[in-house]
């Protein structure tokens, strides 16, 4: 008996596998990267390459090496030695040159390299004017994201919000993705409410309380033309553009009920989607413009419901919790963020479509109004200090949490633009 | 003729004969017994019917009791000199014997090397910024008994390259191994001579 137990004991020790080791984690630290400064042929051009460094670090993505500490300022492939970088555990690094072509016109060639695998990643080149050098180092840095990262670049989209400086004065705004170059769009001193962008970037929809009553206007960017949806409901809100920029969704109440309706653009006529007697707010399209999220108190608290478009079906999407609003799907269109309420405390969460778990991943705790960057990676929304409304945003991995600058007054409802082409 | 008469007489014989046999007083032989004297008889009463089935479905059922209690102890016994024999308490305790006989000594050994070196490939891999994808990178590692990396290979990819350079990112600012050293050379060469890293997207 004994000798068959050291059998079999002999025996499960030599069929075992050979040894698997997990690592899920990954560090906390953050990938460094070395923006070198650009030679333009008589000096090094830091201008650029400050524009550079400032985007790719604008959401705390990656940790900047300091011009001090660089070993040597290569501009080309040549004279790029892998060695000094290493010493300084450097992941990344952009290079490049600038050639003055006529009056004020550059191109510029610039390299990137992933250090520690000794590879050339990324080569490109661009032509612009001097007095564009902004917009030159957004493509630049866009370009060099998604070679890192393989996500698409967002520092040239834009944000749209309601800035309310003072009481009784509402603004529509439009800015860069960093605070930048703010432009008004639409000023009023009645409420504005829930911007939203067209997906050819070219219209913004809101709901303007002008005239005594929400209504919903469709503002031309560039002409700043405003048109208002004509409906028969009294009171029209949240309007939202489809991906496909065929449609808007919208709430309308027709007796007091708030309900789903969407407003074809082509033809415009409107169709109701929801029936029921609860209130149903807050629509937000799937990326395939097949399906609707919205926010509905039709179980007793506002929950998260799904709508498909085609056959008017509604599935309920939330169960945990006593407060789910405002939800919008990921770029992947499987995954909503949200905001997660319990026992009066509000943060933004994020949930798969097919699982009952809700990830809470903002810390403060009146958090509203969640908007998702276009390649699906960060979230901006509006939060509260002192009940001064301000944006704070973080990365989807945990790693970044930042603040936008802080504007005079109270900013809210932010809505991040889609990718410009 | 004289057949048909030999045969009556015969039969007239053998049925004289069997009636002798039945009449004859055999008492003749037997002492004739005292009719003077007079027998006492006493009434007793007798058990119901019910009683004497209950009694008797009792003791069957006891003596089956003491039966099953003389198996018990006898598989008791039998057990017992088992376990003796074998120097084992239970079959679980033969289990965890096992178990804890393995683990004592490799496995625990193994495990804290695994702790470690999953503690310090974590604090190296920068993690791509991923977004919902539940993706893996298996690499195949050979190391030499002082903890030198050898060789290290994919042996399957995730299908994302970023991810995938993510990984050998985290690689090439390792050249040793360290976690390994000192461990004995028989669990080395079973464990971590050759070893693979699964680098998983998602926890």
């Amino acid at each position: 008996m004994k000798f068959l137990i050291i059998c079999l004991i002999f025996l499960s020790a030599t069929i075992e596998a050979k040894l698997k080791i997990e690592i899920s984690q990954g560090s906390k630290d953050l990938a460094k990267i070395a923006i070198v400064p650009f030679n333009d042929g008589k000096k090094t051009n830091t201008a650029l390459s400050n524009l550079i460094e400032k985007n790719l670090t604008l959401f705390g993505e990656f940790k900047a090496t300091p011009k001090n500490e660089m070993l040597s300022f290569p501009s080309s492939e040549d004279n790029f030695f892998y060695r000094d970088w290493n010493i300084l555990k450097i992941d990344y690094a952009v290079i490049g040159k600038i050639e003055e072509k006529n009056n004020s016109e550059l191109y510029i060639e610039y390299f990137v390299f992933n250090v520690p695998l000794k590879k050339l990643i990324l080569r490109g080149d661009i032509t612009g004017d001097i007095n564009e050098l902004s917009q030159i180092s957004k493509v630049i840095s866009n370009r060099t994201y998604k070679a890192i990262t393989g996500l698409e670049g967002i520092f040239n989209t834009k944000l749209a919000y309601i800035l309310n400086p003072q009481k009784d004065i509402y603004k529509i705004c439009v800015s860069d993705i960093d605070g930048s170059n703010e432009q008004i769009l639409f000023e009023s001193t009645a409420p504005l409410m829930s911007p939203s962008w067209s997906s050819d970037y070219k219209k913004l929809a809101y709901v303007s309380f002008e005239k005594g009553y929400p209504e919903i206007y469709m503002q031309d960017l560039f002409s700043g033309k405003r048109e208002s949806i004509k409906t028969l409901g009294l009171s029209n809100s949240a309007p939202v553009w489809s991906p496909d920029n065929k449609k808007l969704a919208f709430v309308m109440s027709m007796s007091g009920n708030p309900d789903i309706y969407i407003y074809n653009l082509r033809n415009k006529k409107i169709s109701r989607h929801t029936t029921h007697y609860g209130i149903d707010t807050e629509p937000s399209w799937s990326p395939n413009s097949k399906k609707l999220l919205f926010t509905s108190n039709r179980s007793g608290s506002p929950q998260i419901y799904e709508l498909t478009i085609s056959s008017n079906r509604i599935k309920r999407i939330t169960l945990d919790g006593d407060y789910n609003a405002r939800a919008s799907y990921f770029p992947n269109g499987k995954d909503i963020v949200l905001v997660h309420g319990n026992n009066g405390i509000f943060h933004i969460g994020t949930k798969k479509i097919r699982s009952r778990f809700i990830n809470t991943i903002s810390k403060t705790t009146l958090d509203e109004s969640p908007t998702i960057s276009p390649n699906g990676n960060i979230i901006i929304y509006a939060t509260k200090n002192n009940s001064q409304g301000y944006l704070a945003g973080l990365t989807l991995d945990g790693k970044s949490k930042f603040t936008l600058p802080t504007k005079f007054g109270s900013v809210r409802e932010p809505a991040w633009s889609p990718l410009m082409n | 003729m004289t057949n048909n008469l030999i045969a009556f007489l015969n039969s007239i014989f053998f049925h004289l004969f069997l009636l002798a046999i039945l009449t004859i007083d055999f008492s003749i032989f037997v002492p004739k017994p005292d009719r003077e004297k007079i027998v006492p008889i006493e009434f007793v009463s007798l058990p119901r019917m019910e009683e004497i089935r209950l009694k008797k479905s009792n003791d069957f059922l006891s003596k089956r009791i003491d039966d099953n209690i003389k198996v018990e102890k006898e598989i008791k016994k039998t057990v017992e000199v088992n376990k003796k024999k074998l120097g084992l308490n239970s079959l679980e305790s033969l289990r965890k014997q096992i178990e804890d006989t393995k683990l004592s000594k490799e496995k625990k050994e193994v495990q804290i090397r695994i702790s470690l070196i999953q503690k310090r490939i974590n604090s190296i891999w920068k993690k791509p910024a991923l977004i919902n994808e539940d993706i893996q990178t298996e690499i195949q590692i050979n190391l030499a008994p002082s903890g030198e990396i050898l060789k290290y290979e994919m042996i399957s990819s995730s299908g994302n390259k970023i991810f995938d350079d993510s990984t050998f990112r985290a690689l090439s600012n390792i050249s040793f191994i360290t976690e390994v050293i000192g461990m004995d050379r028989k669990y080395f060469e079973k464990n971590f001579r050759s070893f693979n890293l699964v680098f998983k997207s998602k926890d």
